[in-house]
C-alpha cells in the first residue's frame, strides 16, 4: 500500500529571481519524516538536515525539499509542470517506502564542513565573547550544533556584514539550522 | 468542551465590545473622513475620537501624533524604514538586536541590503540588551535604535527608559514595538522616553488589520506608500474607520483593566510554571518571570520536540504557541532563545505559554494536568 495517496498544492508564488517561473508548495495527505532517511540513501548530491527533517537537492535548475508534511519545489515553468515534477516525487517518496528493507537508511547530512571552512567565516580575533577559548572552538561547537551562529557577537556589527552573510548562507547550505530572521 | 486558548502573544478573541463597536461603525459609518459632507465628516470625528483614546492608554500628549497603519508589523516598517530614508543624508547606521521580532529583523536586513549598516546587538540569557551595549554601538552615524519593549518569546522587558536617556544625549531617535506590552501593562510614554512607538490592536482583544505607530512631534519620515494625505502623509489610503473604532474601544476597556489584570495574571502565570515545574522536573524557565510580561510563560521540556507537544495539547483541547506564531510550523529553533544562548536542542523543546482575561486558576490546573499526562 502507497504510503503517500495525494498532494494538495496549497501555495503558489512566482520565483523571486526569475519572475516567469514559479514556486509551489504541496501538502502531503501522509508523514514522510522516517523515509527521509531511506531517500538519503539513494539519492546523490541531497543536503539532508535529520533535525529539521528536511532532504533539499538540485535538478535542471530547479530545487526541491522534501518536508515531513510537505513538498516544496522552485524555479518550475507553470502549474502543469509543478504537477508533473510532484508526481514523480510522490511516486519516488512510495517506491524507497517500499522498499526500505532492502536500503540503509543514511543520516549524512551530504554537505560536509569542517572547522576549519567555518573559521574563515568567522572574524578570527579570539575575542571569546562567545564563550568559547577561540574562534575554531567556536566553530567545532557550531559544527556539532552545541552552539548558535547567534553566540558570535561581533559577526552581527557591520565590520563583518559580508563574512555574516558569506557564513550564514554556507551552514545553510549544509543543512544547518538558520533562523531564517538572519538570512537574506 | 471550548479550547482553553493559551497563545495570547499571538493574538487575541476580540472583545463583545470590540466586534459590537466594529459591527456598529461598518453600518453607520460609511462616510469617507477626507470629504466635506455629513457623513464625512461623522467618520473624521468618529476616526479622531479613537485616535485619542488610543493616545490616551499610552500617555501621548497629542491624539495627533497617532499614525493609524494596518497593525505592528507596518508600524515596525514605517519607523524603521521610514527613518533610515528620512534621514539619509544624516547617517547610515541602524542599531538593533538579535532577538526582535522579524517584522524589524526583516527590515532591517532589506535596508542592510540597500547599503543601510546594520549592528545586531547580542541579549543576555533574560533575552535583555545592556544600555551599555546600546551607547557602545552608537557611532557619528547612527540615526536609529529599535529595540522592542518586551519579547514577545519570552516576555523579557528591555530597559527602554534607560536606553532612551543615552540616545537623547547622543541625538540619536529611538523606536520601540510595544506591540505585546500595549494594554497588557501600564504604558507610558512620558516615562519610556521614545520618539517612535508601534502597536497593535489585535494583542489587545481588539480587531486584526489595524494598528498605530506613534511618532513624537517634530519627528520627520518618510512614508512606505505613495498616495493621499490621510494620517499626515504618513500612511496614505482610505481609513479604516470602523476598525480604528473598534481598536479605540478596546483601548478604553484596557485603560480601566490593565493594572489589576496584570496582577492576576502574574498570579496564574506563577502557577503554571509551579505546577509544571513540580509534574516535569527538567523544565526550564526562559526569561524574565519577576519582570516581564506578567502573562507570558516560555517553558523547554526536555526530550520532546516542541511541535509534538503542541499538537498532542490541542488534541486535549489545549492551544499553545512555540516560540512565535510566526514560526510556527518550522523546526528551527526559535532565534530569540538561540540568542538568549539556550541550546539549540533545548530551543527546539520549548512551548510558549501566554495568558489572557478569559483564563482562571482552573484552566492552569487543566493545562498543568493534560501536559504532565502527555509527558509521562
Amino acid at each position: 500500500m502507497p504510503l503517500v495517496n495525494s498532494y494538495d498544492i496549497v501555495t503558489v508564488l512566482s520565483c523571486i529571481a526569475d519572475t516567469s517561473k514559479i514556486r509551489v508548495i504541496a501538502k502531503l495527505d501522509a508523514d514522510i519524516g522516517e523515509v527521509l532517511p531511506y531517500l538519503n540513501a539513494t539519492m546523490k548530491k541531497v543536503v539532508f538536515n535529520p533535525g529539521a527533517k528536511t532532504l533539499t537537492f538540485k535538478r535542471e535548475g530547479m530545487c526541491f525539499t522534501f518536508h515531513a508534511d510537505a513538498i516544496t519545489a522552485t524555479k518550475l515553468r507553470d502549474l502543469a509542470h509543478a504537477h508533473e515534477e510532484l508526481k514523480a516525487m510522490m511516486a519516488q517518496v512510495n517506491d524507497v517506502w517500499e522498499r526500505r528493507g532492502e536500503i540503509k537508511p543514511s543520516y549524512d547530512r551530504g554537505v560536509k564542513l569542517n572547522p576549519f571552512q567555518i573559521y574563515k567565516g568567522l572574524p578570527a580575533t579570539n575575542c571569546k565573547e562567545c564563550g568559547e577559548p577561540s574562534c575554531l572552538a567556536f566553530a567545532a561547537k557550531l559544527l556539532s550544533e552545541e552552539a548558535s551562529i547567534l553566540a558570535c557577537k561581533p559577526l552581527f556589527t557591520p565590520v563583518y556584514r559580508d563574512k555574516r552573510i558569506t557564513l550564514l548562507e554556507l551552514l545553510e547550505e549544509a543543512g544547518y539550522e538558520i533562523p531564517p530572521e538572519f538570512l537574506k | 468542551m471550548a479550547a482553553i486558548y493559551l497563545d495570547h502573544n499571538a493574538t487575541t478573541p476580540p472583545a463583545k465590545e470590540v466586534i459590537e463597536a466594529q459591527a456598529w461603525a461598518m453600518s453607520n459609518i460609511y462616510g469617507n473622513p477626507s470629504t466635506l459632507y455629513a457623513s464625512g465628516s461623522a467618520a473624521k470625528k468618529v476616526l479622531d475620537d479613537a485616535r485619542t483614546k488610543v493616545a490616551r492608554l499610552i500617555g501621548a500628549n497629542d491624539p495627533f501624533e497617532v499614525v493609524f497603519t494596518s497593525g505592528g508589523t507596518e508600524s515596525d516598517n514605517l519607523a524603521i524604514a521610514g527613518i533610515c530614508r528620512a534621514k539619509a543624508k544624516q547617517g547610515d547606521h541602524l542599531i538593533t538586536s538579535m532577538a526582535e521580532h522579524k517584522a524589524v529583523l526583516r527590515t532591517a536586513a532589506l535596508l542592510e541590503a540597500q547599503g543601510v549598516q546594520v549592528t545586531y546587538l547580542p541579549v543576555d540569557r533574560l533575552g535583555r540588551v545592556a544600555p551599555d551595549d546600546v551607547k557602545n554601538a552608537i557611532t557619528p552615524r547612527t540615526i536609529l535604535v529599535s529595540l522592542m519593549h518586551a519579547n514577545n518569546e519570552v516576555g523579557t522587558l528591555n530597559p527602554i527608559a534607560e536606553i532612551a536617556t543615552l540616545c537623547r544625549e547622543t541625538g540619536v531617535l529611538l523606536h520601540t514595538d510595544a506591540v505585546q506590552t500595549y494594554g497588557r501593562i501600564p504604558l507610558d510614554l512620558k516615562t519610556l522616553g521614545v520618539d517612535l512607538l508601534s502597536l497593535s490592536a489585535h494583542k489587545s482583544y481588539g480587531p486584526r488589520g489595524i494598528g498605530a505607530l506613534w511618532i513624537r512631534s517634530g519627528t520627520v519620515l518618510s512614508p512606505l506608500f505613495n498616495g493621499g494625505s490621510q494620517e499626515r502623509g504618513l500612511r496614505p489610503g482610505t481609513e479604516n474607520v470602523a476598525s480604528a473604532h473598534a481598536m479605540g474601544i478596546a483601548a478604553e476597556l484596557a485603560m480601566g483593566r490593565v493594572e489589576d489584570e496584570s496582577v492576576r495574571l502574574r498570579e496564574i502565570r506563577d502557577c503554571l510554571w509551579h505546577g509544571i515545574s513540580v509534574a516535569i522536573p527538567g523544565a526550564k524557565a526562559h526569561g524574565d518571570l519577576i519582570n516581564g510580561l506578567p502573562n507570558t510563560l516560555n517553558v523547554s521540556i526536555p526530550d520532546w520536540e516542541a511541535e509534538k507537544l503542541v499538537l498532542a495539547l490541542d488534541s486535549e483541547g489545549i492551544e499553545v504557541g512555540t516560540g512565535s506564531a510566526c514560526t510556527t510550523g518550522q523546526t528551527t529553533p526559535s532565534h530569540v532563545l538561540l540568542a538568549m544562548g539556550v541550546p539549540p536542542k533545548n530551543a527546539r523543546s520549548s512551548l510558549r505559554f501566554s495568558l489572557g482575561q478569559d483564563n482562571s486558576r482552573q484552566d492552569i490546573e487543566v493545562a498543568v494536568a493534560a501536559l504532565s499526562r502527555i509527558c509521562h
